[in-house]
This record gives structure tokens, C-alpha cells and sequence, in this order.
């Protein structure tokens, strides 16, 4: 299946095309001139247009205000607002006065309250934020959150920002000048200020351009938050830079009033409109006949999928779900991407397969070797123009196709540094190639995405430490302290990344002690707002270790996807063959029970 | 608690069973909510009682509220006692 024969994994995209603009604050600047613009949509529908020139003259007088603020060229500004049309007046302002936006996470609503005001400190710190804007609402959360970073231009409300009546012209930015600090997503990771150049926030644009191949009469369609990636630069920078007309709906809208969504794309006519997986499976499941009457479809021509791993279970639910309203199935399309990328890295051909190849997951986990079987993995595509991918081995050799190894890329989009940590930006960036930590495979030339080798746990497009779900089992009566790896994997039935907890009981303990593992799930979700798919109970000693005694969480969910987290005693060569001989023996004893049948 | 929060206690536990599809292991009035529903349930909930109730709750109040009394008091606190009755409800 692999070695002589199989081509290398070394995926090219076609050559980048020519910059449209010399940066995307002078396509802000072009924008003004394009009748169409930015309309939110409210939970009760209710619609309000922002046209360019507006948006574009609002970020004039902000860039004012900042200016009187002292905000001067190059200073970082957090931005802590949802998505309103005042996001807008803050991120476009910053460029307009030269300085480099910073959008952070608003609060998660309901408790969290110190998490939150430690985690935004953190990050207004580490990013150093000279100035932080926001919404009067949060003036008291982000209080205790600035009074601990001590930005030197402090907090300032956003809806100040237009105080000032007179704009500032266009300010000189170069290509090479920092153009946004954005963190990974997520709350809970310790997430990492990612540093990003406006020339690279302009080859994104256009790579993605490219690809997307927008017309006049493209229309935008976004509910994804607009302090990271997706939405913010493929969402509201792709439609500024087009220009085109672009439809904003508020996250926390669309969780509670699913069909929001598809009834914008509708009423607006849609063509482009992003999500991750888990959406898509949410208006699958919870948009009711009554909220799709009426509601055409048909023009949906890009429904791309990505941000989390691409569950074909959940496109596929979508599809059949949305086809009594005209949507077509084709325009689903993966993507593959990371905030260390600006974005989207690879983009699946314009085909409509929502089926993803079918693989032995046990020998995939256990051998890095994609052979058929049941477990689908979805195709991500071939490299956006200008980037190139590489599947690389442990020993950081080049692999063949077929064989499950390390995603490594390059391309003109990548993060300059993490910011304030070197050592971290090369531990990211090697010889121009960034390593996503993400695991995979190539397959006639695309590229399968499985895994991942750092063991951040994302579920519903959220990344989370695996420390924080195992801190929540400290102090369990019956658990071993200390020995619980929390890990996320995709079930082959829900097609959603899962959190899966292996924890091993105390001496003497029941391993199917359901209450336990109820106890267990229960602390998890209580710290961590975050419920597991499974908690499963094992004998003390049964997961692995590295000889200085640290838990192995990637090779404990080898070993569980690959049947062998079983063995309570320390493993020698022997023992190894012998279970190996069981597990044959069962696997002889099962057919002929089958046969005999 | 008094009557009209216990009012909004009950027209809450009818949003969350249907907006969340929560049924049977619903919150109880005094339990800290981040202990029954993850993050993305409780913001929905937020949005749902903003929307029954016609109120906007600013993200100040709702972080100090961890349960659904906190959130009972705050919708009392903002709205008429008509707005409450779950009658009218569509």
C-alpha cells in the first residue's frame, strides 16, 4: 500500500496570482466607491445596511478619535465587541489610523466570570494591547480584565469612536507592516497571539479570491464570529476586498434561532456562506418545516465546510435536509485551514462528492497505514494557489501517499512570529514551513485531514487543553489521582469531534462502575462547560507512559481506536505476543461463531 | 424569590426545554447553571430569554448570573408583570 509506486505527499496548489491591492486597507480605501455593503440581520430579522461608503467614512472618523486617544502608527488595539456594526467602526478605524486590530472573544454569557476576565487579561497582555475597545455592556466584566493588564491608553467605549467629525486620510500601510494579531479559537487553550502581515492578510484574500471566483452578483452570508478567521477574513475581509455585499448575523443569534441562517441566504439570495461541521448538523437537526417555507436555496453556490474536523455524516444530512428548499448538494465544499495560515490552506474541488474515503481505522491508528475499511475520512482538497503541503514522518522525512504523517506547509499567508515568543514561533515556523501539528494523509493528490499530533481537543470549533478536562477529575473518590488523559476523537457514527475521557480507577476499583463514570462526566462539564461523549474506567496502569512517567494522551487514543487499551501490566515482548495471539485467536473464535450460525 | 420571579423561573424552564430540547434534567432554580448546560447552551439561553421577554441582558449581567434565579431576577427586574405570563406566549 505504500513506499515504491505511491507518489510523495507533496501537494502544490498553482502559482499565486498578482496582488489585487497593494494591501487590504487600500481595498477598504477602493471600497467606498461599490454601491453595496454590510447588512445585520437581528434575531426578529430585522435588517440594517451599512453601505462601504458608510463603513469606509466611519473608519476615517474613528482613526481620528483613535488618533486623539494616542493611538499612534503601529500600536496593537484589543477589540472585545460582537458582531455590530461598531466591530466594524474598531477593526476598520485601527487600520485607518495605522495601528494593528487585536478582536478578542467576547464573554461567554452565564458564569465563567473569573475564567474569562483572567483569560482576556492574559491575552490583552500578551499581545500588548495599548488601548482596549468595547461594548458599554461589558464595561464592568472588562474592568477587572484591564485593571489587571494595565494597557497604558486603558479602555475606551466603541460607541465613542465616531465622536469625532472630521476623518483622517488613508494612512500608508506597506506589505510588510503588521495587520492583525489574531488568537487561535477557542477560550480555554492558552491561545497564542498569532502575528500576521498585511501582505499576508492580502495573499489569503486573493488566494481565496481565486478559488471562489466572485462575480457581481456573489452575496456573502455569515453567522461565524468576527474575532477570527473564518469569519473575519474570509467573511467580512473577502467581501470588503471584493468588494461585495456582505449579510451578518451574530453567532449567539444563529445558536438560538438556527434557521436564521438559511433564511438570509435566502431572502438575500446567498451564494457564499461558510460554517464548520457542527452547523451544519445543527439546522440538519433543529430548522423545522415550518421556518423553511418558502425559502429558495437555489443560489448557494459555495457552502464551505471547515474550522473543525469535516464530518461527510453531517453534510450529507444537510444536504438531504435542505433539498426540499433547492439546495444543491454540490456546493458543499471542505476546506482545511489555521489561524497560523491566515486561513484556509487547501480547498476540495468543485464536485459535490459528500462521500470521504473509506479507511480501516484500526490500522490507520495503530499502523499509520490508510487501507480500506468502514471509518470515513473526508478529502480536503488541493493546496489554495500559492501554497504547498507536505505529509511528513516523525523523523520530519517526506512519506509516501497513504501514509499517516505530520501537515506541513508553506505559503505566502503564514504568521510572521508569535508574538513576544520566539521560541514558540520556531518551534511553529522551520525553514519557512509552518507545522500545523495536525496529522493526515495525501491520497491522489488531496489531502486527508485525521488527527492531530499536539493534543488540543476541538469540539464545536472550540480548541481546549486536554489539562483542563483532567484537572476536573482531581479529587473524584475512586479515580487514581492524576492519571486521566482527556482526548478528542470522531466517533465513525456522529461524524462530531468527541471528548473522550480514560481514567483509571483506584486499586481495587470496578471498571463498568457506572456511577463513577457519571460522577466523573458530571465534574468535566461542571469545570469545563464541556460534557464527554465518553468517559471509559480502566485498571490503574493501563495507559501509557513515557519512561519519565508523563501520560501519553495521543498514543492512549491510538492504542483505544486500535482496540489494545486493555493491558493492565507493563508490556515486554512476550506479552505483546501473546495478546497480539489472542486478539487473532478472537478474531478466529468470532468467524467461526458467525460460520456456525 | 418572589412571585413574579417565580413566575419567570417557570416561563424559563419552559424556554429551556424548548429551545434547548432539554427535557427531564432540567436545572433546578438555585443550581449553578455552568454544572448542567455547556457554554453554548447557556449563551442560547441568554439569547431565548432576551428575545421571550423583549429585554437585553448586557454581558455584565449576565456573568454574575449562575442561576436561573439570578436570570429570574434580572428579567423581573426589567420587565411589567404582563410581559410574564406565559399565556401570550406564540
Amino acid at each position: 500500500m505504500s513506499g515504491r509506486g505511491t507518489p510523495l505527499a507533496r501537494l502544490r496548489g498553482p502559482p499565486s496570482p498578482l496582488p489585487r491591492h497593494p494591501t487590504l486597507v487600500h481595498a477598504l480605501a477602493g471600497a467606498a466607491a461599490h454601491p453595496s455593503g454590510v447588512t445585520f440581520v437581528d434575531l426578529a430579522e430585522r435588517e440594517t445596511h451599512h453601505p462601504w461608503r458608510e463603513v469606509v467614512a466611519r473608519a476615517a472618523r474613528a482613526a481620528a478619535t483613535y488618533a486623539a486617544w494616542g493611538v499612534c502608527p503601529g500600536d496593537r488595539v484589543a477589540i472585545v465587541l460582537r458582531t455590530e456594526a461598531a466591530f466594524l467602526d474598531a477593526f476598520f478605524g485601527a487600520w485607518w489610523a495605522g495601528a494593528v486590530p487585536v478582536p478578542l472573544y467576547p464573554p461567554v454569557r452565564l458564569g465563567r466570570r473569573e475564567e474569562y476576565i483572567e483569560g482576556t487579561a492574559r491575552m490583552i497582555r500578551c499581545s500588548g494591547a495599548a488601548l482596549v475597545v468595547a461594548g458599554g455592556g461589558t464595561r464592568r466584566l472588562l474592568g477587572e480584565a484591564v485593571a489587571m493588564a494595565r494597557p497604558p491608553l486603558g479602555a475606551r467605549d466603541a460607541a465613542m469612536l465616531l465622536d469625532g467629525t472630521s476623518g483622517r486620510p488613508r494612512p500608508e500601510a506597506a506589505p510588510g507592516d503588521l495587520g492583525l494579531v489574531q488568537f487561535s479559537s477557542g477560550s480555554t487553550v492558552a491561545p497564542k497571539p498569532v502575528a500576521l502581515t498585511h501582505g499576508a492578510l492580502q495573499a489569503q484574500v486573493d488566494a481565496l479570491t481565486v478559488l471562489v471566483e466572485p462575480t457581481a452578483s456573489d452575496v456573502l452570508v455569515s453567522w461565524l464570529p468576527l474575532y477570527h478567521d473564518m469569519g473575519l477574513i474570509g467573511g467580512l475581509l473577502g467581501a470588503m476586498s471584493y468588494p461585495g455585499p456582505l449579510v451578518l448575523i451574530a453567532p449567539e443569534h444563529f445558536l438560538a434561532r438556527p434557521a436564521l441562517w438559511p433564511r438570509a441566504v435566502g431572502r438575500h439570495r446567498g451564494t457564499i456562506s461558510p460554517a464548520p461541521s457542527f452547523a451544519y448538523a445543527y439546522v440538519a437537526d433543529r430548522v423545522g418545516d415550518a421556518d423553511l417555507a418558502g425559502v429558495d436555496l437555489s443560489s448557494w453556490r459555495l457552502a464551505l465546510d471547515g474550522a473543525e474536523p469535516v464530518s461527510g455524516e453531517a453534510m450529507r444530512r444537510f444536504s438531504a435536509r435542505l433539498a426540499p428548499s433547492r439546495f444543491d448538494g454540490r456546493a458543499l465544499r471542505p476546506v482545511y485551514g489555521l489561524s497560523e495560515a491566515a486561513l484556509a490552506v487547501t480547498f476540495a474541488p468543485i464536485g459535490g462528492r459528500l462521500e470521504g474515503l473509506r479507511v480501516d481505522g484500526v490500522r490507520l491508528a495503530r499502523d499509520g497505514l490508510v487501507v480500506p475499511g468502514t471509518r470515513e475520512v473526508a478529502s480536503v482538497g488541493v493546496p489554495l494557489p500559492g501554497f504547498e503541503v507536505e505529509v511528513r514522518g516523525e523523523d520530519g522525512a517526506l512519506l509516501h501517499e497513504d501514509r499517516l504523517g505530520r501537515i506541513w506547509v508553506r505559503g505566502p499567508s503564514l504568521l510572521r512570529e508569535v508574538l513576544g515568543d520566539s521560541e514558540a514561533t520556531s518551534r511553529a515556523l522551520v525553514e519557512g514551513w509552518l507545522d500545523t501539528g495536525d496529522l493526515g494523509f495525501a491520497r491522489g493528490g488531496e489531502l486527508h485531514v485525521h488527527g492531530r499530533a499536539k493534543d488540543v481537543v476541538i469540539i464545536r470549533g472550540s480548541n481546549h487543553a486536554p489539562e483542563e478536562f483532567e484537572a476536573a477529575l482531581t479529587g473524584i473518590p475512586g479515580l487514581r489521582p492524576g492519571c486521566a488523559v482527556a482526548v478528542g476523537y470522531q466517533p465513525a457514527e456522529t461524524g462530531h469531534e468527541t471528548l473522550l475521557v480514560l481514567a483509571e480507577v483506584v486499586k481495587g476499583g470496578r471498571i463498568d462502575d457506572q456511577a463513577l463514570a457519571a460522577r466523573a462526566t458530571l465534574a468535566v462539564r461542571e469545570r469545563t462547560g464541556v460534557a464527554p461523549g465518553e468517559v471509559r474506567l480502566l485498571s490503574p496502569g493501563t495507559l501509557p507512559r513515557t519512561s519519565s512517567g508523563k501520560l501519553r494522551r495521543r498514543e492512549a487514543l491510538r492504542r483505544q481506536l486500535a482496540g489494545t487499551l486493555s493491558a493492565p501490566a507493563p508490556a515486554g515482548p512476550l506479552q505483546l505476543m501473546a495478546w497480539a495471539a489472542r486478539s487473532q485467536l478472537a478474531g478466529v473464535l468470532s468467524r467461526l461463531r458467525r460460520e456456525r450460525r | 424569590m418572589t412571585a413574579r420571579e417565580a413566575a419567570v423561573v417557570e416561563e424559563l424552564l419552559r424556554l429551556a426545554r424548548e429551545r434547548l430540547l432539554l427535557d427531564g434534567s432540567l436545572p433546578s432554580p438555585a443550581e449553578p447553571l455552568a454544572g448542567r448546560l455547556d457554554s453554548l447552551q447557556r449563551l442560547t439561553l441568554v439569547v431565548a430569554v432576551e428575545d421571550r421577554f423583549q429585554i437585553i441582558l448586557t454581558d455584565d449581567d449576565a456573568a454574575g448570573a449562575t442561576t436561573l434565579e439570578d436570570v429570574a431576577r434580572l428579567v423581573a427586574a426589567r420587565t411589567q408583570l404582563t410581559a410574564i405570563d406565559p399565556a401570550e406566549t406564540p
